[in-house]
């Protein structure tokens, strides 16, 4: 009986020891599918600029004179237009504004896009929205980025074949070097 | 509290007691790693920290996986450590969520074991951090998805001045502050996990904080034995440009990630929020409605003779000796009824029966049991069963159990032994009392004591003149009704060979005790 016993109880704990190494391995598929990802991802400063508009009679009059300046600004880091397409087809069309509570911070584009494996022809066009706000005249400083556009609007665009394997991420982001957007795959 | 929820409780609470029974029955109620469970969660602590400290001095910030890799490479020197490191942490959650369960169910997360409950969750918080970023640490492929998947979830956050998540999207190789921080954080927190232990037991006396060493080394021989033979081995590196197909997650520590990722860090974050409140809201949530609480004990200072016994016996340190303010000398003992979880261990240590609430004191358990022993007027040859009305098999909740008459108690540590004195001196053959196992008393250290009074003259002692052969405890869990049917039989056979005991009229109850010295007086009051 008690030699049972302790067979019973070496068993059990020896169960239950496995049962803990094994949990602390569980195998986990986390996808069936072969699909690559395109990924884009870049930081820009973006250009910092003014929205102003002239205030009407009316509306000066009701100002304090010391208060009465012909032109109202507001301060803002211009909003990007990002246009992504694949095979021709419009995959993502956004409007990014930049970070913060103030919308002072820089733009960060961050953007997977699922594809199946093989050639894609991969078109991503980044550009400044210099439409103002109505009524107001663009102005500011010139662009500050982390690495300072060329004003070439080529240098944020690209238009080529991207060959991706299975479950493959390529990279489309800014390469300080070149001064353009560029695809990297993982081999370098 | 609905129905369905306090079914559900009492459901759990069944589940556990009955594990319990089975884990008694193969180790024993001494060994019982469920009892233990708390303990074996300080000890794995204390074996992740011992491995740890070793395995730091192989980790390389520069060459993470590499570094890893060697040490899990080194059959003798390495693999085992981290083996053992690794299953310690799983060990240190299982036993944690195992201790969580127990005191949920058995009602002990309320009142003024809030603040254990609420430590308790912060320390399980802390374990999960840590072996996150442990496990971040190896940068094979779930250190790289715990990564991108932290960091996803925290840029939800508005408290960063660029997202995380560009650390580990390729544009650069990963920075080596990224390690450096991590690594911070791994050695840094388990300073957290010995703070808020510190104030996890900052409200008991006498925490036991690690197993029996029979048990402690058992597992630890179990699982180095297991890590010997079923070694760690190493997932592929990670590769931020590649999608991983699977992955090895821990089940005790990961088990959210392949969750979290199908949501938005809105939802996660949400959900996380979700569960926490309701961890956090537990001891709120089901303390006894106003009124049905138990009342926290006070002290008849006419009788208290500051002897400081229960002072020392009391398991939540909840009584303080004073000077006395009524012209007498010595001290007096108060109890602070923000500490008091009114468990009645003092009830049964305090020989002039001066503490207790009304009902519950040695007193009120003396007038209980002559009216006890007026209805029942045992026979020489009965056995009185005197049982805990929380545990013992429920026998405590019985009129009668197998033609015993039972006299319950709401815990055999609040039981004053001038009750069992009373009952043998009245004529009954035998008194078997039925406790809980010591290490899951619901007042922690009840049956100790009471062992101790019965058997080694701690005070309240048990007098001299009672018949110790007409004496017997019996420690049995919830489910163990069985225990305590078997115990009664034995204890009906022997004392049927003591043969008949002896009936006295007019008994006195003795209420003296000894009041220790000035000096050791002044000991008790720091």
């Amino acid at each position: 009986m008690m030699r049972a016993r302790r067979v019973a109880a070496t068993v059990v704990a020896v169960l239950l020891t496995t049962g803990v190494a094994a949990l602390s391995r569980l195998p986990v598929t986390l996808t069936r599918s072969d699909e690559a990802r395109l990924r884009l991802s870049w930081r820009l400063q973006g250009r910092a600029g003014e929205d102003c508009r002239r205030p009407s009679p009316e509306e000066l009059e009701r100002l304090p004179v010391h208060m009465r300046n012909p032109a109202a600004c507001i301060g803002r880091i211009t909003p990007y237009r990002l246009e992504v397409g694949v095979d021709g087809r419009t995959v993502v069309v956004d409007t990014l504004h930049a970070a913060g509570a103030r919308a002072d911070r820089p733009i960060y584009v961050f953007r997977e896009i699922r594809l199946p494996p093989g050639d894609h022809r991969v078109a991503v066009r980044f550009r400044a929205l210099t439409g103002a706000l109505p009524g107001a005249e663009a102005g500011g400083d010139p662009p500050a980025a982390e690495d300072p556009p060329t004003g070439d609007s080529s240098a944020w665009a690209i238009d080529e074949v991207v060959r991706l394997r299975e479950r493959e991420i390529a990279l489309v982001t800014y390469d300080r070097e070149r001064r353009a957007l560029t695809v990297r795959h993982g081999g370098g | 509290m609905g129905r369905i929820t306090r079914r559900a409780i009492k459901g759990l609470r069944r589940l556990i007691a009955r594990l319990d029974a089975a884990f008694n029955a193969l180790y024993g109620w001494k060994y019982n790693p469920l009892y233990h469970s708390g303990a074996l969660a300080v000890a794995a602590f204390v074996a992740l920290l011992g491995t740890g400290l070793y395995l730091i001095f192989f980790y390389r910030i520069g060459a993470p996986y590499a570094s890893v890799a060697r040490i899990t490479g080194q059959a003798w020197t390495g693999r085992w450590i981290r083996g053992i490191h690794r299953y310690a942490s799983d060990v240190a959650v299982v036993a944690a969520a195992v201790h969580a369960a127990r005191m949920f169910v058995q009602d002990r997360s309320w009142g003024p074991r809030a603040l254990a409950w609420v430590s308790g969750l912060g320390l399980v918080f802390l374990f999960f951090v840590c072996g996150w970023t442990g496990y971040v640490m190896v940068w094979d492929v779930q250190a790289k998805l715990l990564a991108e998947e932290g960091a996803r979830i925290m840029d939800a956050l508005p408290i960063f001045s660029e997202p995380i998540r560009r650390t580990f999207v390729g544009e650069q190789p990963i920075p080596g502050a990224f390690f450096f921080l991590n690594l911070f954080a791994h050695i840094a927190l388990p300073v957290g996990v010995a703070l808020a232990l510190w104030i996890h037991v900052s409200r008991i006396a006498r925490p036991s904080l690690l197993p029996p060493r029979r048990l402690m080394w058992g597992v630890a021989g179990l699982f180095l034995a297991l890590a010997l033979v079923w070694p760690l081995s190493m997932d592929a590196k990670a590769d931020l440009f590649s999608v991983p197909r699977s992955v090895s997650v821990d089940a005790f520590y990961t088990f959210w990630l392949p969750v979290t990722r199908a949501f938005s860090p809105g939802w996660v974050w949400t959900g996380f929020l979700a569960v926490s409140l309701v961890l956090v809201a537990v001891p709120w949530a089901v303390r006894p409605r106003a009124g049905a609480a138990p009342t926290p004990y006070v002290v008849n200072e006419r009788f208290c003779t500051g002897c400081s016994q229960c002072a020392l016996d009391c398991p939540y340190e909840a009584i303080s000796m004073f000077r006395r303010g009524d012209g007498r000398e010595g001290l007096v003992a108060r109890v602070d009824p923000d500490l008091c979880v009114s468990c009645g261990i003092c009830a049964g240590s305090c020989a002039p029966m001066g503490v207790g609430p009304p009902r519950r004191t040695g007193r009120d358990q003396l007038v209980r049991v002559k009216q006890f022993v007026d209805r029942h007027a045992p026979t020489g040859e009965d056995v009185i069963l005197v049982a805990c009305t929380r545990g013992a098999g429920g026998v405590g909740a019985m009129g009668g159990f197998a033609g015993a008459p039972v006299f319950p108690v709401s815990c055999a540590g609040s039981l004053h032994t001038s009750v069992i004195e009373y009952l043998v001196r009245s004529g009954a053959g035998g008194v078997l009392v039925a406790s809980c196992p010591p290490r899951d008393c619901w007042n922690r250290e009840g049956v100790k004591w009471l062992e101790e009074r019965v058997y080694y003259e701690r005070e309240a002692e048990l007098k001299e003149r009672v018949d110790r052969s007409r004496v017997r405890l019996v420690c049995a869990g919830e489910a163990e009704i069985g225990r305590v049917a078997a115990a009664l039989e034995a204890f009906r056979a022997e004392v049927r060979a003591l043969g008949r005991s002896a009936v006295e009229e007019g008994i006195e109850i003795d209420t003296e005790c000894d009041v220790p010295d000035p000096e050791a007086l002044d000991k008790v009051m720091g």
